[in-house]
């Protein structure tokens, strides 16, 4: 399960870089987040645009990195494919976390808040 | 066959329905290779690849359930049986497996009720059940001595 970190300015950014969250690799990923993230502050964006494939497992790591990393440090998401925001939308998870189109999107948002 | 055309779907009678089996360990690890083999074996009926993603996700859910409840604490998994059909009724599945019984309840069971909460108490699992649910059709599930069978209809495809 490979992630790139980065920071900038006040963001710390992780990009997902294999194309699928599963059961297979829940775990690892959760545990990659916990380890990159545990010395940070500031919010983090998660970058999902490479991942074409997220089933409940997946969707249950990024919940439970959510919850690793509040209260202090807001998660966003940025990138969604359509097969990712269905599943956050099937299951009520778009209005739990704040979505953005693009990486982009989310740093500037976050620049000007 | 015109592979051009998104919404070209070969004219399936009741004659010649695409039937396909695929038997996999019951462990998380055989998941990803069984999902690429009903792809491939959903190849010819030509689905968007939307509705092959709904597909996908599906299955893929079933067999985490299966792998996660039915072989829970088993040493030795068993393997799980997939049977696959797209006829005229449509694209249906059936799941079969010798591992523990699945609760009454689990199929009734989602995680509808969950806005509006204080996000540290919001679940990390369970999500599975209610997209197969939200995502089919006529889904039953029977134990039949030792063997579970859980069949479905996926409305994708000319259905």
């Amino acid at each position: 399960m490979e992630l790139l970190a980065r920071t900038e300015g006040p963001l710390q950014l992780v990009s997902v870089v294999d194309d699928r969250i599963d059961a297979a690799v829940a775990l690892v990923f959760k545990d990659n987040m916990r380890r990159l993230t545990g010395d940070g502050t500031g919010s983090v964006i998660l970058d999902l645009q490479k991942v074409t494939f997220i089933d409940s497992s997946g969707l249950g790591a990024i919940i439970a990195i959510m919850k690793n990393l509040a209260p202090d440090r807001p998660l966003l998401l940025a990138g969604l494919t359509g097969p990712v925001a269905r599943v956050f939308r099937l299951t009520r998870m778009d209005r739990v976390f704040s979505i953005y189109p693009s990486l982009d999107a989310a740093i500037a948002d976050r620049r000007i808040a | 066959m015109n592979a051009g055309s998104r919404n070209h779907r070969p004219a399936l009678t009741s004659q010649s329905p695409l039937i396909f089996e695929v038997t996999l360990e019951g462990a998380h690890v055989a998941i990803r290779g069984a999902l690429s083999v009903i792809r491939e074996n959903l190849a010819p009926i030509a689905l968007p690849r939307e509705e092959l993603c709904i597909v996908e996700l599906i299955v893929a859910e079933v067999l985490n359930n299966i792998v996660d409840h039915a072989f829970d604490d088993h040493p030795h998994p068993g393997s799980i049986r997939i049977h696959g059909s797209y006829g005229p009724d449509g694209l249906k599945f059936r799941f079969t497996d010798l591992g523990k019984p699945m609760p009454r309840s689990a199929l009734r069971a989602s995680q509808d009720a969950i806005l509006c909460v204080d996000p540290s108490t919001l679940p990390e699992g369970g999500f599975g059940i209610g997209l197969i649910k939200r995502l089919t059709d006529n889904l039953d599930y029977s134990r039949t001595g030792a063997l579970n069978c859980l069949t479905m209809r996926i409305p994708v495809g000319f259905t």
